[in-house]
């Protein structure tokens, strides 16, 4: 992955409005973005773009985004792809974390969180605005 | 002088001490006797009235003289009729015997030959056929010698009662070593008849008293076989006359003294006997001469023996009598003695009996006796006996022998409603030869009623038929109480078992199912039959298996849990809820189970309400606020400052809007007890800097202040935390003047992180500090300052931070401000 140059994020949401907003503001940030509306559309994604991380919404029509995560996990190419679970369900919090998420939002989240979580995986770019003492603390 | 000197050296030949015969030894020597010849007319008159008998016989064997004592001895009336017989000439009229029993003749005794100069002294027996009498002589021969010429002189000494005496006491002899060899009374006695007849009676008759007072014919004996039945018959048909006390064996029983009829004659046999048919009968049996004599053993007559004399023609005399009654009483003795080591054998086999049926009771006969609650019965099947001891006496109420020693009179003690049942047992046991058991009710005097346990053996007699009874009784009113107690209270159990709503299950230790109430077999939808002895966990479904098994060993340690279970069923999802307690009953476990699924469902459609509206509400505020966000980026360049002043208050306000929800949710959540933390490691210092970041972003009017400590690591749920490090600042915010400082620091001691926040603002009035982290509760100065909010944030932050283990608490004066505290520990686990 060292190779390419931008990093691609999938954002998985049946919210296209929200997907549509979080899109603009990771392309902003110099992200490549995918999205998807459901499971089978993400797993398309995800097979086809190798995707770098996936912020993956709970409440999805069809399959739910908890076992999407739990087969991502389980499945030996996509299981190191950090998993963003997003929801507005703050219960979702601990099943996510069993299922496999690296971490979990809960909705309404602001852009820096969001960004500051992302590029504590990614590594990528420094996150503006008020993003420093994150950054100074990355893990 | 010389006289006095022949009479005493005489005298001192027919001295007999007591009855017995004694031999006296003749001390005189011939040379004195001879050197005083006394006269002839002197010799005579002394012979004549010397209380023995004399015979003279001279050289030719011929009788020259006997005194009338001599002559009477030898059944001769007159002495002058013996004078000139040829010795051998008695031969003919007497039967002569050498002691050892070898016949001899007159002529060889009264020979002058034979005696020569030595003294002699023999013993013989003569019997006289014509009056089939005997009689025991002592002949002492001695020569004497004379001028005109020699005689031999016999001295003659009837020893026939000192014989008898003798002979009477080897048979006393006899009789005691024989009858003591055996142990069965009865048969000694039986024994001691037949040696009685015929050597001293025709007809011997043993009665002994029983236990209740009556004769019975335990011995007879006959010297005719024949007349022995007759004998029997008779006795049978006419026992002895009981009304009568003076006479015959209860004449003997009640005087205690020996009843003698030497001549029994058809006129005084009338006076006694008056049933005509009796006195027919004895007459017909040859009855001459009678004497009974009482057996009386420690001053206890136990019966009466019967001597008679019929065929033999004989008559009892004083001395039969006395030996007689030196016989019974040493019978008497003897089977006092039997009795008593029969008493007493009898009394070792009870007391082993006793331990027998203690240790079967697992009791011990100490044990027993000393609590007092037990005594001991012995019932005799044969004479209806029943003896008891003086406990069971008391146990029963009565006064030392107030009890009657029989059967009746237990009957009587027996409640009415256990009587059938204990006689049916007693019966039953006799019947089979078997144990007798029971526990029955007893009503003694004071109409007090007791419950009581029997236990007794059959003891079989010799020839193998029930002959004794013997047992225990023991006062089991405690246990019989306790036990109904129990029962009572095992009853109250039983009904609420049954008739329970909940479902409850008893269970062994491993959770295999032992009883089920109807409640709990519908609950499994199974049938009673069919639950009982499957394993609980057998039942459960696969998700909730493992909880359960989890919470089965926490019940068996800590003795009760609670929990829920999904049922493996086909019906459809069914959730159990269950109490459990393995502390009621030993090795047993006890569930109380309930059919939760319908507040199950209900609660999911709340959960899942919930779920929805969390969604509907708030995914259009993300949406807004992602919007929002993205116009503030594509406005940053913009110079109009009202526009961004306007974006920035409608981002605070969803974010508001979305902290109004969630803490409507969270509310929710705590009072399902539904709110669920996830742990993590994380760095307390970096949350609280994070948190504070957020909260600059909207809040830039009142600076905060953080001092840290960095590298706080702490096992907690990030987000929660976070939740209440934010709630707590805001609340400093919204509670101070503009331009205030918050100030935040992070401490640790020993155990936990102390996070403080500290305003000063306008603090808090004591009246509120109590009531402050109540849900819905307000201060009472929020109208005063025109504060917004629901006073829900505190309730939730303290609850979260209660869960995590830590405290909250505040510390505040009016007017300076209000300083925040909450902890949380260092090792959760």
């Amino acid at each position: 992955m060292e190779h390419k140059r931008q990093k691609t994020i999938l954002v998985v949401d049946d919210d296209e409005a929200l997907a549509e907003a979080v899109k603009m503001i990771l392309e902003d940030e110099g992200y490549e973005v995918l999205t998807a509306f459901g499971s089978k559309h993400a797993d398309q994604l995800i097979q086809e773009q190798c995707p770098d991380l996936i912020v993956l919404d709970y409440r999805l029509p069809g399959e739910n985004g908890l076992s999407i995560a739990q087969r991502l996990k389980q499945s030996e190419s996509t299981q190191k792809v950090p998993i963003v679970m997003i929801s507005a369900s703050y219960s979702i919090q601990k099943p996510a974390m069993e299922a496999g998420a690296d971490v979990f939002l809960p909705k309404p989240f602001s852009f820096n969180t969001l960004l500051s979580t992302i590029s504590k995986f990614l590594q990528f770019k420094k996150v503006q605005t008020n993003g420093a003492s994150v950054s100074e603390n990355e893990q | 002088m010389e006289v006095i000197y022949f009479y005493s050296l005489c005298c001192e030949n027919v001295v007999h001490s007591s009855k017995y015969f004694v031999k006296a030894d003749i001390v005189v020597k011939n040379e004195e006797v001879m050197a005083t010849p006394p006269s002839n007319l002197n010799y005579k008159q002394l012979f004549k009235k010397l209380p023995r008998g004399i015979v003279l016989v001279n050289q030719h064997d011929h009788i020259i003289y006997a005194n009338s004592r001599g002559a009477f001895l030898l059944d001769f009336a007159e002495a002058k009729n013996l004078i000139e017989t040829p010795a051998h000439e008695l031969d003919k009229s007497i039967e002569l015997y050498a002691e050892q029993g070898k016949q001899i003749s007159f002529g060889a005794i009264f020979s002058f030959e034979r005696v020569k100069k030595i003294d002699r002294d023999d013993l013989f027996r003569i019997y006289f056929p014509r009056t089939k009498k005997e009689r025991w002589l002592s002949i002492v021969s001695q020569r004497v010698e004379q001028e005109e010429g020699d005689f031999a002189l016999f001295s003659i000494v009837d020893l026939t009662q000192q014989k008898k005496s003798e002979k009477a006491l080897q048979f006393i002899n006899q009789i005691s070593v024989n009858l003591s060899r055996s142990t069965d009374y009865i048969q000694q006695l039986q024994h001691f008849a037949n040696q009685i007849v015929p050597q001293f009676a025709d007809w011997c008759v043993v009665d002994m008293l029983n236990n209740e007072g009556e004769l019975q014919n335990v011995a007879m004996a006959h010297t005719d076989s024949t007349k022995l039945e007759s004998v029997k018959r008779m006795r049978t048909k006419y026992p002895p006359d009981s009304t009568n006390k003076t006479v015959g064996v209860w004449g003997a029983i009640y005087q205690g003294k020996s009843d003698f009829q030497s001549v029994v004659t058809k006129d005084s046999l009338q006076k006694v006997i008056k049933v005509p048919a009796v006195r027919r009968h004895l007459l017909e049996l040859g009855l001459r001469s009678l004497i009974t004599v009482p057996l009386i053993a420690r001053g206890k007559t136990m019966g009466a023996v019967t001597f008679v004399w019929s065929d033999s023609e004989k008559n009892f005399d004083a001395f039969d009598l006395e030996f007689f009654e030196t016989v019974c009483q040493r019978v008497a003795l003897i089977i006092d003695n039997a009795r008593l080591l029969d008493q007493a054998q009898r009394e070792i086999e009870l007391q082993k009996e006793i331990q027998y049926l203690l240790i079967e009771k697992e009791m011990t006969l100490e044990l027993a006796l000393r609590a007092g609650n037990m005594g001991v019965w012995d019932w005799d099947l044969k004479t209806n006996q029943l003896r008891w001891s003086e406990g069971l006496e008391r146990l029963h109420g009565l006064n030392r022998g107030e009890f009657q020693g029989t059967l009746k009179h237990f009957t009587q003690l027996v409640h009415s409603q256990d009587l059938k049942r204990v006689s049916t047992a007693i019966e039953k046991a006799i019947e089979t030869k078997s144990n007798f058991e029971q526990e029955f009710r007893i009503v003694q005097p004071s109409k007090a009623i007791r419950w009581m346990i029997g236990k007794g053996r059959v003891f079989l007699d010799e020839k193998g038929n029930p002959g004794r009874m013997v047992g225990i009784g023991i006062d089991i009113t405690e246990r019989r109480i306790a036990e109904e107690s129990l029962k009572q209270s095992e009853q109250k159990f039983k009904s609420v078992f049954e008739t329970s709503m909940d479902g409850i299950v008893i269970t062994d230790g491993s959770g295999k199912i032992l009883d089920a109430n109807d409640s709990a077999v519908a609950l499994f939808h199974l049938t009673k039959a069919s639950l009982i002895t499957q394993h609980l966990s057998s039942l459960i479904h696969v998700q909730t298996e493992k909880d359960f098994e989890k919470q089965w060993s926490a019940i068996q340690k800590q003795g009760k849990s609670r929990g829920e279970f999904e049922l493996r069923t086909d019906e459809g999802a069914t959730y159990i809820e269950y109490q459990a307690s393995a502390e009621i009953f030993p090795n047993q476990t006890l569930l109380m189970l309930r059919d939760i699924t319908e507040r199950k469902a209900e609660q999911q459609r709340q959960e899942h309400f919930l779920g929805i509206a969390s969604h509907e509400l708030k995914n259009p505020l993300a949406s807004i606020k992602a919007f929002v966000q993205l116009l503030r980026r594509y406005l940053k360049h913009v110079e109009d400052e009202k526009a961004h002043q306007y974006l920035e208050k409608v981002d605070n306000k969803v974010d508001a809007l979305a902290h109004l929800i969630n803490d409507l949710l969270d509310i929710t959540r705590i009072k399902q007890g539904k709110l669920e933390f996830f742990y993590e490691f994380f760095d307390l210092d970096q949350l609280i800097r994070d948190a504070i970041e957020d909260i600059r972003v909207t809040s830039k009017l009142h600076p905060i202040r953080y001092n840290g400590l960095p590298n706080s690591e702490v096992m907690a749920d990030k987000n929660r935390i976070s939740q209440v490090i934010q709630n707590i600042i805001r609340n400093a915010i919204k509670y101070s003047p503009e331009g205030e400082t918050v100030k935040v620091s992070l401490k640790k001691d020993e155990n936990n992180l102390i996070v403080a926040i500290k305003d000063r603002g306008y603090g808090i009035p004591s009246s509120d500090l109590k009531k402050l982290f109540q849900l819905y509760y307000r201060g009472q100065n929020y109208k005063v300052n025109n504060i917004t909010g629901l006073g829900v944030g505190l309730y939730i932050s303290s609850q979260i931070v209660k869960q995590h283990g830590g405290k909250i608490w505040v510390k505040s004066t009016e007017g300076k401000g209000s300083t925040f505290y909450f902890t949380l520990p260092l090792r959760r686990f």
